[in-house]
C-alpha cells in the first residue's frame, strides 16, 4: 500500500511539472503605442469588481480627456546577459560553424595531404590559411600575392608575392618559403594529391619577392612527363593555382619547421598559417577546434569581426536540428527540405544560395553496346526528362545549356546557341527519340520491345544515388524508355562505395556525373574526352572519364586549347568547336545544374548575403568578409 | 603383491578420473572457442574484401570532384594501395593477414582513416570509451536486472509487480537507438538536464583533474542509462521468470514448512538456484550488447569503437575494419569461454558430468 501511495505522490508531481513548465511564462518585448484622436473623448480608466456582504458591485470612474497627445513607448530593451558558450567564450563575439564532415582525421592540419584525409576540410583549418589571389563575386582580391606577369609566349609566369605577412608563430614569410611550398608540392605530388604542379615546370626565384614558374614542353620518360595532360605554355594552370577559386590553393608553409619532415604525415598541429585566426584548442574526441583572433595579424584592415570561431560537428540529424532550432551554431546546413523548413519556421534563420560549379551530367559507356552508337546516345537524350527532375532537385536546380556552370546566360565566346538547338542540347522529346531509334535500325519487335542491331532486346543498366533529382531523372527515363520499347534496369545502391565501384570500373550502361569546372576557363571538361586520361574497362578510371570516350578531335582541340590564354579572342573559335563537338558526339549529356545552399542565424552576426563564395560552404575567411561588409574596400587586381 | 599400486598411486589416479569429464569439457570448450575465432575472422576478411570500393578509389574521387583533373591521381592511388597491402592476391593477402595477427601479434597494419597511424595504436586510442560505457552499462544492467527481477519474482502476485513487468515489457521491445534518441531530445533538448552528447565538454582537455572527471561521468549518464535501461529490462524479466518457477519447486514449500524465515529462502534458496541460467545468459549476450554499445556511441558522438568502425567502413579502411572485428569476436567469444569456463564453480553437476 505504501508502495503504491508513493507511486501516486510522484506521479501527481511528474504531471505538474509538466504543466508548469509547458506554462512557463516568455519573455516578450512589446512595443506600446498611443494612438492620436482628434475628439475629446470619455475613456474608462478605471474599472473594478468588488464583492461587498455577498452582493457583487461594479464601480466605473469615467474622466473626460480634453487632450490627448500622442507618444510612442518603447519597452527599454534589456540589455541581453551575455552568455558564454565552450566553456568561456562570450556567444556575441563567437561565430559557431556547424559541420557534417565524417573525417576521423578532425585535428590534422596538413593541407598538403589531402590524399590521406588532412584537407582543408578539417576542423576549419581555413581560418589559418591564406591564397595568394581570392576569387570573390567576380573579382580577383589579392592577399598573398602581389600580382603577376607573364612572358611573351607565355612560358614562363612571374609571381610577385607579399612578403609583410608574417605566420601565426610571429615570423615573417620568406621568399624561401614560397619556393619550399611549391618544390615540396612538386615533388610530392605522387603522395599528397594536391592540386597539381606538374613535373613539366620549374620554380625559382627571381628577385626579393619574385617567383619564377618555366614551363617546358619535353617527353621525359624518366620523370614520367609522358603522362601529362598539360602541354606548355599553360595559362590553365595558372587558372588553377594562382586564381584559384574553390578550395585548393597554394598557402605558404614555414621551410624551417616543414623541412626534413614527412611531408604527407606531418600534421601541423597547432597549424602554422599567416590566416587571421590561430587554434586555441582543438579535440578530435569532441570533434571541436575552437580559433582566436590573431592580434598580430599583419593585414588589420581584413581582420574579420568574430573573436572566436568554434568549428564542431553535428551530432545525429535529430539532434542537429534541435541544435540549429536553438541556434547553437550561426552556419551550417541541413538537407534541402530541412533547411527550407528551418527558415520558414524560425525568424533568426536564413537560407542562401550559390552556385555548385559541378554540374550533372549523364554519362554513356561507350563500351557497352548500343552506347558506342552517337545516334542511340542521341536518343537516349531525347528520352530525359531534365526539367521534371531539376524540380525535384534540391534545391531546384537549373536546365544547362553548356558544360560548365552558370549564372543567367552561358558566357556567349564558348558557345553557340544555334549549335545546341541543331543537337538537341537538353531538348526532351520522346516522339523525336523514337523516329531517331527507327531510322538508325533500332526496331521495334511483334512484342513493342526494341531491339538491337542484332536482334536483340536492348535492356539498358542506369547508375545513380538515390537523392532528390539525382534518384527522380532515372525513374522518370526508364518510364519514357518504356514507351519507346526499352527496357531499363534502374541501379541506385544504397551505398555510395557500390556506385563508385560499379560506374569507376566501367560496369554501367548509362550513369550520372558530375563534373567540376569553373566558369571562367571551362576547358577541363573536354578534357575528360582525351586519350592520355583513359583506362580500360575494370581498372578504376578517374572520375567523369568512366564513359572511355575518347577521340582525335577532343585530343586535337583540347592541346590547342590548353596552350592558350583564356583572354586571347583566338580562343574563342576553338571553344565553339570543340563545343560543337562535344555536343554532336555526346559522349556526356547535360543534366542539370546545381545550386548550393547555406543556412545562416541572423541573432548575432547579421545575414550573409549569396555569392559563389559558399561554394562547399568552407570558405568562411571571404563569408566573415561579406558579413563584415569589408567586401567593397577589399583591394581588387585586374591583370 | 606386486601388481598392488600404493595407496597414494590409487588415490591420485582416482582423483584424475574424477577431473576427466571436467578437463574433457574445458577441452572442449576452447576447441570450439578457437574454431569459432578462426571461422568468424576469415569469413569477415572475405566479406570485406568483396565488398565493392576500396580506400583510395573513395578519396581520389572525393577529390577529383572537388577539384576536377587532378595531375598524378593515379600514382598517388597506386602508392597508397600498395602501402595497404591491396595489390597482393587476396590469399597472399589472407596468409599475410593471419601471420601477422598470430606473430605480430594483433599487427593489422596502418590504418587509412589515420594513415599512418597503425591499427592497433588507433584501436587503442578508440578503445577506452568503449570499454568505459559498455563494461559500466553491462555490470550495472546485469546488476540491477538480476536484483529487481528476483524482487519482482518473489512480489510476483502484487499489482505492482505486474505493472513494473508490463512497463519493463515495454521498455525491452524498444529499439535501443529509439529510445536513445527519445531520452536525447527529451533530457536533453528539451529539459536541458543534461548534456546533448559528446564525451566530455567541447573545450576541456583530457585530464585526470575533477571538473574533467565530473564532465565525463554528467556526459555518460545519458547514454549508460539507456544501455542499463534496455538492458537491465531483459535480465528483469528472465530472473522474474526463473524466480517463479523456481519459487514453485517442492524444496522450497519444504523450507517454508520448515519455517525459515522469508529473506533466507529468498536469499539462499530461490535466488542462487534462479541464478545460474542468468551467469550463462551473461555469456550469450554479450555480442548483442556490443553491437548496441556501437550505435549508442553514434548517437551520442562518443569517439569509441562503433564510431571508429563507422568511420572505417565509410572509407573502406579494411585494416581498420579487420583490426575491430578481431577485437570484438575476440571478446565476445573471450567472455563466452570465461564464463563457460567458470560454469564448473557454479554448477558442481557440470564437473562431474560427462556431457
Amino acid at each position: 500500500m505504501k508502495v503504491r501511495k508513493f507511486l501516486q505522490i510522484v506521479s501527481v508531481v511528474a504531471v505538474l511539472v509538466m504543466l508548469l513548465s509547458a506554462c512557463a511564462p516568455q519573455t516578450v518585448i512589446q512595443t506600446v503605442v498611443v494612438r492620436e484622436t482628434s475628439e475629446p473623448v470619455v475613456q474608462t480608466v478605471k474599472e473594478t469588481v468588488q464583492v461587498k456582504e455577498t452582493v457583487q458591485v461594479k464601480e466605473t470612474v469615467e474622466v473626460e480627456v480634453k487632450e490627448v497627445v500622442q507618444v510612442e513607448v518603447t519597452a527599454t530593451p534589456v540589455p541581453e546577459e551575455v552568455t558564454y558558450v565552450f566553456g568561456d567564450l562570450p556567444r556575441n563575439e563567437t561565430y559557431i560553424i556547424g559541420s557534417n564532415s565524417n573525417n576521423p582525421k578532425f585535428n590534422c592540419f596538413n593541407y598538403m595531404s589531402p590524399a590521406t584525409k588532412c584537407d582543408e576540410w578539417n576542423g576549419g583549418l581555413q581560418l589559418s590559411e591564406e591564397n595568394l589571389f581570392m576569387g570573390l563575386n567576380g573579382k580577383i582580391i589579392p592577399v598573398l600575392g602581389e600580382k603577376w606577369e607573364y612572358n611573351a609566349d607565355y612560358t614562363e609566369i612571374k609571381l610577385y608575392v607579399n612578403l609583410k605577412a608574417t605566420f601565426s608563430d610571429g615570423t615573417p614569410v620568406t621568399i624561401d618559403d614560397w619556393l619550399f611550398t611549391f618544390q615540396s608540392a612538386q615533388a610530392n605530388m605522387d603522395k599528397g594529391l594536391h592540386v597539381g604542379l606538374s613535373k613539366n615546370v620549374t620554380v625559382e626565384i627571381a628577385g626579393d619577392n619574385v617567383i619564377l614558374f618555366k614551363f617546358f614542353k619535353a617527353a621525359d620518360e624518366a620523370n614520367n612527363i609522358a603522362e601529362l595532360t598539360v602541354p606548355s605554355p599553360n595559362p590553365t594552370f595558372h587558372m588553377s593555382f594562382i586564381n584559384s577559386t574553390a578550395t585548393m590553393g597554394y598557402h605558404p608553409i614555414p621551410k624551417r619547421l616543414w623541412d626534413g619532415q614527412d611531408y604527407v604525415n606531418y600534421p601541423n598541429n597547432p597549424p602554422v598559417g599567416t590566416g587571421p585566426y590561430t587554434l586555441r584548442a582543438c579535440n578530435e574526441d569532441t570533434f571541436t577546434c575552437i580559433w582566436e583572433r590573431r592580434a598580430d595579424y599583419w593585414n588589420a584592415d581584413l581582420l574579420p569581426k568574430p573573436k572566436y570561431i568554434v568549428f564542431t560537428r553535428y551530432g545525429t540529424t535529430d539532434a542537429a536540428i534541435e541544435d540549429f532550432i536553438a541556434g547553437n551554431y550561426d552556419l551550417g546546413g541541413l538537407t534541402a527540405a530541412l533547411n527550407d523548413r528551418l527558415v520558414k519556421e524560425n525568424k533568426d534563420w536564413s537560407k542562401f544560395v550559390g552556385l555548385d560549379i559541378c554540374p550533372r551530367k549523364v554519362s554513356f559507356n561507350v563500351t557497352v553496346k548500343p552506347f558506342e552508337d552517337v545516334e542511340f546516345r542521341h536518343a537516349m537524350s531525347l528520352l530525359l526528362n531534365r526539367e521534371a527532375a531539376a524540380k525535384l532537385d534540391t534545391p531546384a536546380s537549373y536546365i544547362m545549356l553548356v558544360p560548365w556552370p552558370y549564372i543567367g546566360e552561358p558566357n556567349s565566346r564558348w558557345w553557340d546557341p544555334e549549335v545546341a538547338k541543331a543537337n538537341d542540347v537538353s531538348v526532351y522529346d520522346p516522339a523525336k527519340a523514337a523516329q531517331i531509334l527507327d531510322a538508325a535500325g533500332y526496331k521495334l519487335d511483334a512484342n513493342g520491345k526494341r531491339l538491337d542491331k542484332d536482334g536483340n532486346p536492348i535492356k539498358i543498366e542506369v547508375y545513380s544515388l538515390d537523392s532528390g533529382g539525382w534518384g527522380a531523372w532515372p525513374r522518370l527515363f526508364a518510364y519514357d524508355a518504356s514507351q519507346v520499347g526499352i527496357e531499363v534496369d534502374v541501379k541506385m545502391p544504397g551505398d555510395a562505395n557500390v556506385f563508385f565501384d560499379a560506374v569507376m570500373k566501367g560496369n554501367y550502361g548509362m550513369s550520372i556525373v558530375w563534373a567540376c569546372a569553373p566558369a571562367d576557363w571551362p576547358i577541363f571538361n573536354y578534357g575528360l574526352f582525351t586519350s592520355s586520361v583513359q583506362k580500360p574497362i575494370g581498372e578504376v578510371a578517374m572520375w567523369g572519364t568512366t564513359g572511355r570516350y575518347t577521340d582525335e578531335t577532343f585530343d586535337d582541340l583540347y592541346s590547342k586549347l590548353s596552350a592558350m590564354n583564356p583572354d586571347d579572342p583566338a580562343v574563342d573559335p576553338l571553344m565553339k568547336d570543340i563545343y560543337k563537338h562535344y555536343v554532336e558526339v555526346k559522349p556526356f549529356v547535360e543534366l542539370f545544374g546545381a545550386y548550393t545552399e547555406l543556412v545562416s542565424y541572423g541573432r548575432y552576426w547579421e545575414n550573409l548575403p549569396d555569392g559563389e563564395y559558399i561554394i562547399w560552404g568552407t570558405s568562411y575567411q571571404k563569408m566573415l568578409w561579406e558579413a563584415s561588409g569589408m567586401v567593397d574596400s577589399l583591394p581588387v587586381y585586374n591583370p | 603383491m606386486k601388481n598392488e599400486e600404493k595407496p597414494e598411486e590409487k588415490s591420485f589416479r582416482s582423483r584424475l578420473q574424477r577431473y576427466r569429464p571436467l578437463a574433457r569439457y574445458l577441452g572442449n570448450r576452447f576447441g570450439v572457442y578457437l574454431f569459432t575465432l578462426w571461422a568468424s575472422l576469415s569469413l569477415a576478411f572475405i566479406l570485406f574484401r568483396f565488398m565493392p570500393g576500396n580506400p583510395m578509389a573513395m578519396s581520389v574521387t572525393q577529390l577529383q570532384s572537388n577539384a576536377g583533373l587532378i595531375v598524378g591521381a593515379d600514382k598517388a592511388a597506386e602508392y597508397y594501395r600498395e602501402k595497404m597491402g591491396l595489390n597482393e592476391p587476396l590469399h597472399i593477402q589472407y596468409l599475410k593477414f593471419l601471420k601477422n595477427m598470430i606473430f605480430g601479434p594483433f599487427d593489422f597494419g596502418h590504418s587509412f582513416v589515420k594513415y599512418p597511424t597503425p591499427v592497433n595504436e588507433v584501436i587503442g586510442r578508440y578503445l577506452p570509451w568503449t570499454l568505459g560505457l559498455f563494461t559500466t552499462s553491462v555490470i550495472l544492467a546485469w546488476i540491477l536486472g538480476t536484483a529487481i527481477g528476483a524482487l519482482l519474482g518473489w512480489m510476483r502476485r502484487s499489482r505492482f509487480a505486474s505493472w513494473a513487468i508490463v512497463l519493463t515489457t515495454l521498455i525491452n521491445i524498444t529499439p535501443i537507438y529509439v529510445l536513445a534518441v527519445f531520452l536525447l531530445l527529451g533530457l536533453s533538448y528539451k529539459l536541458g538536464w543534461l548534456p546533448s552528447g559528446r564525451p566530455y565538454d567541447a573545450q576541456m582537455m583530457p585530464s585526470w583533474k575533477w571538473p574533467f572527471i565530473k564532465s565525463v561521468l554528467i556526459h555518460a549518464i545519458l547514454p549508460v542509462g539507456t544501455m542499463v535501461l534496455v538492458w537491465s529490462s531483459g535480465w528483469i524479466l528472465g530472473m522474474r521468470s526463473l524466480m517463479v518457477s523456481v519459487l514453485g519447486e517442492d524444496y522450497l514449500a519444504y523450507a517454508r514448512a520448515k519455517g525459515l524465515s522469508p529473506l533466507t529462502i529468498l536469499k539462499e534458496y530461490a535466488f542462487r538456484n534462479a541464478l545460474l541460467p542468468q551467469v550463462a545468459g551473461l555469456a550469450i549476450v554479450l555480442g548483442m550488447s556490443l553491437n548496441g554499445a556501437y550505435i549508442i556511441e553514434i548517437i551520442f558522438r562518443i569517439p569509441g569503437l562503433g564510431t571508429l568502425f563507422a568511420n572505417a567502413a565509410a572509407l573502406r579502411d579494411f585494416n581498420t575494419m579487420m583490426g575491430l572485428l578481431v577485437f570484438s569476436a575476440f571478446t565476445v567469444l573471450t567472455g563466452s569461454l570465461i564464463v563457460d569456463l567458470a560454469m564448473p564453480l557454479f554448477d558442481p553437476r557440470i564437473r562431474r558430468s560427462d556431457a
